[in-house]
């Protein structure tokens, strides 16, 4: 067993991309709504006994809610924030911010050469 | 059985529950789950380490009452379930003692609850990092998570709250808690 923990993750190295870790964490999600239909926790049930890596996946998600608990919460967003939050959860939050950062860095140097912004 | 026939006729609701035949069995069940499942969660939410646990244990318990022989009327498959329900959590209480170390609450957990001065303080820097990582995410997506996950609100009042629907709650919870994921791994790995 302990040798087990020693050995590398059995994931991708991208969690972020990685279809098991993105079903767990959908999973985790549903079930913690308080409308959970028989069906649906029965469908879960199977895709956690359909594969080890499924069961093993769900358990990192669900430790993350461990963690939570000692996290204390960060200040609300602000309306102008949020209002111009454009990200809409299609991408991984890093490919996101990596957007935000080229995205940034083009508007300065469209100002240093004062060209027309970039699209 | 002179005294059953002037009795006063049931209840509407008792009514409906003759004792169930095989046919019906599941539609027994499936009422229970409708009416009782929230009180039967929160019943084993003191029982069991996590909600998702809770959700597993109240799983195995439905199960045992789908395969009873002699099923009973509704009150008593209800006292079933729960008396069902709490010896499954005991079990898995006994089994979790052994097991514990070897599933592992990783390091994070490990390090906020290890109470030595470094540690304590490795733990909270830790933490702290994992706080900042949650404070740069996009607005809408760490507002929906915070709210979620560290108040517990459910999706469809977050939603509400920020003018989006339930379904890209959950998407941005999902993708926090990804991202939460990766960051963990590479401390790990450090």
């Amino acid at each position: 067993m302990n040798a087990m923990i020693k050995q590398p993750m059995p994931f991708s190295d991208d969690i972020e991309h990685d279809p098991i870790h993105l079903a767990a964490a959908d999973w985790f999600v549903r079930l913690q709504s308080t409308e959970v239909s028989l069906e649906e926790t029965l469908a879960w049930q199977a895709w956690l006994h359909e594969n080890p890596l499924h069961a093993q996946a769900f358990a990192r998600i669900e430790e993350i809610s461990d963690v939570m608990r000692h996290i204390a919460a960060p200040p609300a967003a602000s309306m102008r924030e949020l209002a111009r939050d454009r990200y809409d959860a299609s991408v991984p939050i890093k490919n996101w911010k990596r957007r935000v950062c080229a995205v940034d860095r083009g508007w300065r140097w469209a100002w240093r050469l004062r060209l027309p912004p970039p699209h | 059985m002179v005294n059953a026939v002037s009795m006063p006729p049931p209840p509407a609701d008792q009514v409906a529950e003759p004792t169930p035949s095989d046919e019906s069995r599941a539609t027994v069940v499936e009422r229970l789950f409708r009416e009782h499942n929230e009180a039967l969660i929160r019943f084993l939410r003191g029982r069991v380490g996590s909600h998702n646990e809770a959700l597993e244990v109240a799983q195995e318990a439905y199960v045992r009452l789908l395969s009873l022989d002699q099923p009973g009327a509704v009150s008593y498959l209800r006292a079933f379930l729960f008396k069902t329900a709490a010896n499954i959590a005991i079990d898995r209480r006994r089994r979790h003692q052994t097991f514990d170390k070897v599933t592992g609450r990783q390091l994070f957990t490990e390090l906020a609850e290890n109470r030595t001065p470094e540690r304590q303080l490795s733990g909270e820097q830790a933490l702290g990092r994992l706080g900042a990582l949650i404070e740069a995410m996009p607005p809408k997506c760490r507002q929906s998570f915070v709210l979620n996950q560290i108040h517990g609100l459910d999706a469809a009042t977050i939603a509400t709250q920020l003018g989006i629907t339930d379904s890209m709650v959950r998407k941005y919870v999902v993708r926090a808690l990804l991202h939460c994921r990766a960051h963990m791994d590479d401390e790990r790995n450090d």
